[in-house]
């Protein structure tokens, strides 16, 4: 006879919660002493303690590579907080973060290191009972597979009792044969459903706005097809250069950095289908079911397509600045592209002749990230005898940063005996529709990690159908001896980029 | 009826306020006076738009609490721009009011300035308890209607009022534990919005997730002792909190008994079984939202829910509440219910 299982009752208090609390945890990041955890990580640990998100039971062990204390790394982390965090620094929030840090030496290829960790968090719970493990892996790709190996080797991957994730930020490979291997080795040692990769445009305020946008409100969706969007830009402008990152900046280029991920993850919420559930793993079917539908361009297709281009001298926020091969560390004959605007073609129902125009850049007149649809024009207007002229269709814009919010673009009469019409913009902004700032996307990702909630982040088949979309145009580009059109820093990036627009009046929106 | 005044600027945030005060005046005066005042706060060489985004409608309350009603009007700001109406009581028969518009003019060209508006109507006992019929005509169309009551057992002059509203704004601590009563037969007919139950949000939070582990939500059924301590005034908060662990674990608590410092109820589990809730002053300047320390007693075991990482800093619950839809509204209901029934009658 079939013993019954011990029921388990429902926890009754979840019901009315706003904010969850994530389970007791031991938070180990890598690279502890590094630039990412100084400007964003411990900020956002603090911000988390701060607001009342992080459980009691709450320890971060900081991992580097160079000699150090707990005292040092404290110190350290709250010099990183007074400086980057958004809340500024409040001694009653540090006072009780700050005996929650600890920190270890050690060299990521070391197994001793690992042996101490995994001491060091058994003591953890021998005193104050089980936590799960977060290993956030702040460090160079490079070591990725390596620390997610030895982790697996001390029975802290795939394998552990207590519930253990691995947080890893992009790139996730340099091509795609790479990003396949990388997906494998840490497959090897973590489960699928253990791996957290961040893209950090998902944790921001309008990005998930834009599923609450598409899939809350009823006006949109029966207009969100080829039948009434005549094209969607997705821009990601920057008005810096490449600062000290030269060395990683000049292997990886514009399409690596920014269009495989981030522009790819933007274009797959703003066109996805809807999801029948808001989970992490139906959000990610319909985004990859999304990719995959996006056309691959030949290698002969790719110049009609995708324009490259590298910046040169010019200015920008009245500075003078230098061309991209005299920033330091470039070599003078890099064909690095600084600068990619695409064409994608979405071949599936929904949007099957409805191009969306992909671009980012470095050096552009200013810093802006904005999903713009446009909409197709009325099919006749009724004004023949009256002076109104041509009339703008509408547009709405989703605006990413650096001011979040949404607007939609309408036609409205200017008041007066004439027939006069202006364009009028219906506008929301999230600094002044909801109270509060928003937190920071780290802190936003990293909260939903500790709970386990892997909506915002990126699952593997993801990440390879962004590389398969853009690996042809790649490959090309490495035999082409023409190399990037050059475009003036300050400038709207290479006319060059305008052809691609210029059928049916279409042209860019001015960065 | 008196002429329009303008006032000196009271700061940055509104540099700018407009005045009309006027005696025996109807909601017709009103209306074209708020339209009059707008306009002359224009002009050909700038932009102000009237930014409404509810109308707060505030009844009459103690005079001690005057001043803070003023402050809290004052800090809305822009944030929550509103039509703002407030109610007072005199002896006369009449109606009379007082306009203020406040604008925050545009301070370069290109930019639109927003003004919103405040109307302090003050009316004998007659009309106040037929307010609602004068401030009909006064509020903004399909806008959210908000009804503040400044101390949490002032008695609401019209029933109209509630019909108007859609959710009432209260905040029940500290001290507030004798309005608890009052504010469970309000929550039965309308959304209630109690600055205490936002402040108890932490505890929420960690009561849920110390039940999360499997281990521990096994002891929940066979619960003997919650032991809850409160900072002085804060037994509403307190009572609240242990209410809406009650009305979440499904026991019915009894009413409380004093003694020794300690106030107790009884309250039976789905099971039959009793739990002790048991209410305690602790010392000051320790706590959170009004409690400081929470404790799940049984036979297999004890859970504490400590203040752990939350802050004594809250976010101003006050500005959030005048948001559309403001999330700490769930589950308050039940909660300030069972919190009623400890007290008692």
């Amino acid at each position: 006879m079939e013993a019954f299982a011990e029921s388990l009752p429902e926890n009754p208090f979840v019901e009315d919660i706003e904010e969850e609390l994530p389970p007791p945890t031991s938070l180990v990041i890598f690279g502890a002493t590094g630039d990412l955890a100084a400007r964003k990580l411990l900020p956002a640990v603090y911000n988390l303690r701060r607001g009342g998100l992080l459980p009691e039971k709450f320890d971060v062990v900081g991992i580097g590579r160079r000699e150090g204390s707990d005292e040092q790394f404290r110190r350290h982390a709250l010099e990183s907080i007074a400086e980057h965090s958004r809340t500024g620094l409040e001694d009653d929030t540090w006072k009780t973060l700050e005996p929650k840090l600890e920190f270890l030496r050690g060299n990521f290829d070391d197994p001793k290191l690992f042996e101490e960790l995994a001491e060091r968090l058994a003591r953890h719970d021998a005193d104050g009972g089980p936590r799960q493990r977060v290993f956030y892996l702040a460090v160079s790709p490079a070591f990725f597979g390596g620390i997610a190996q030895s982790l697996a080797a001390v029975g802290l991957g795939a394998e552990a009792d207590d519930p253990t994730r691995l947080m890893i930020e992009k790139p996730f490979g340099h091509d795609l044969e790479s990003a396949l291997a990388l997906n494998e080795e840490i497959s090897s040692a973590f489960d699928e459903s253990q791996i957290f990769r961040i893209d950090h445009y998902l944790g921001k305020e309008t990005v998930q706005n834009l599923q609450v946008m598409r899939f809350a409100n009823g006006i949109l969706e029966p207009v969100w097809n080829r039948r009434y969007v005549e094209h969607v830009q997705i821009t990601m402008a920057e008005d810096i250069g490449i600062g000290r990152r030269a060395a990683y900046y000049d292997s990886a280029g514009a399409m690596r950095d920014v269009i495989q991920n981030h522009l790819m993850q933007l274009l797959s919420l703003t066109a996805m289908e809807a999801p029948v559930r808001f989970d992490a793993d139906t959000i990610r079917d319909e985004k990859v079911k999304l990719l995959r539908s996006v056309r691959r361009y030949t290698a002969a297709e790719v110049p009609d397509y995708v324009v490259r281009g590298q910046y040169g001298a010019g200015w920008v926020g009245g500075e003078e600045v230098p061309a991209y091969v005299d920033e330091e560390g470039v070599p003078k004959d890099s064909m690095t592209d600084t600068y990619v605007a695409m064409r994608v073609e979405v071949d599936n129902w929904r949007w099957a002749g409805t191009p969306f125009y992909l671009r980012c850049g470095k050096r552009l007149p200013r810093r802006v990230t904005e999903i713009a649809v446009q909409f197709r024009p009325v099919p006749h207007l009724p004004f023949a005898r009256s002076d109104i002229g041509e009339v703008e269709a509408n547009e709405m814009v989703l605006s990413v940063q650096p001011d979040e919010g949404a607007s939609l673009r309408l036609v409205a009469k200017i008041p007066g005996q004439a027939m006069y019409v202006r364009p009028v913009q219906m506008e929301f902004k999230y600094g002044t529709s909801f109270l509060g700032d928003s937190p920071e996307a780290y802190e936003r990702l990293l909260h939903d990690a500790l709970l386990g909630d892997a909506t915002l982040f990126t699952r593997a088949d993801e990440v390879e159908e962004e590389w398969r979309i853009i690996q042809p145009i790649l490959d090309r580009w490495q035999a082409d001896a023409t190399g990037p059109a050059i475009y003036e820093a300050g400038s709207q990036g290479p006319p060059e980029a305008d052809q691609l627009l210029a059928v049916r009046g279409r042209h860019w929106r001015q960065i | 009826m008196s002429p329009p005044t303008q006032e000196a600027p009271l700061g940055r945030e509104y540099p700018e306020r407009t005045l009309w005060v006027g005696e025996g005046v109807t909601a017709a005066d009103i209306s074209s006076e708020l339209d009059r005042l707008h306009r002359a706060a224009g002009g050909p060489d700038r932009v102000l738009a009237l930014a409404r985004t509810l109308n707060l409608i505030v009844v009459p309350c103690p005079d001690r609490r005057e001043a803070g009603v003023g402050q809290a009007l004052d800090r809305l700001g822009s944030h929550t721009p509103s039509r703002t109406l407030v109610l007072r009581e005199h002896g006369e028969d009449r109606v009379d009011a007082t306009v203020l518009m406040e604008c925050a003019a545009p301070n370069a060209a290109g930019e639109v300035g927003l003004c919103h508006d405040r109307v302090l109507l003050t009316m004998d006992p007659d009309r106040l308890d037929h307010s609602s019929s004068l401030l009909a005509p006064l509020l903004v169309s399909d806008l959210p209607t908000v009804l503040w009551l400044p101390a949490p057992g002032a008695e609401i002059p019209d029933r109209g009022l509630l019909e108007r509203a859609q959710y009432l704004l209260v905040d029940s601590g500290p001290g507030g534990e004798p309005a608890l009563g009052k504010l469970a037969e309000l929550a039965a007919e309308i959304r209630v919005h109690d600055l205490a139950w936002g402040r108890l949000e932490y505890w929420r939070a960690a009561t849920a997730a110390a039940f999360n582990p499997p281990e521990q939500r096994r002891l929940l059924p066979a619960i003997g002792t919650v032991k809850l301590s409160y900072e002085p005034l804060g037994l509403a908060a307190g009572l609240l909190l242990a209410g809406w662990i009650s009305a979440r674990a499904g026991w019915q608590p009894g009413p409380l008994e004093r003694s020794n410092g300690t106030a107790r109820a009884r309250a039976v589990r789905p099971d039959g079984g009793e739990v002790s809730i048991e209410l305690t002053e602790g010392g000051d300047g320790g706590g959170c939202g009004g409690v400081d320390a929470l404790t799940f007693e049984g036979d297999a075991g004890e859970i504490d829910v400590t203040r752990g990482g939350a802050t004594s800093s809250m976010r101003d619950l006050f500005a959030e509440a005048l948001q559309p839809q403001p999330a700490f509204s769930r589950g308050y209901s039940p909660a300030v219910a069972a919190a009623a029934r400890m007290l008692g009658p």
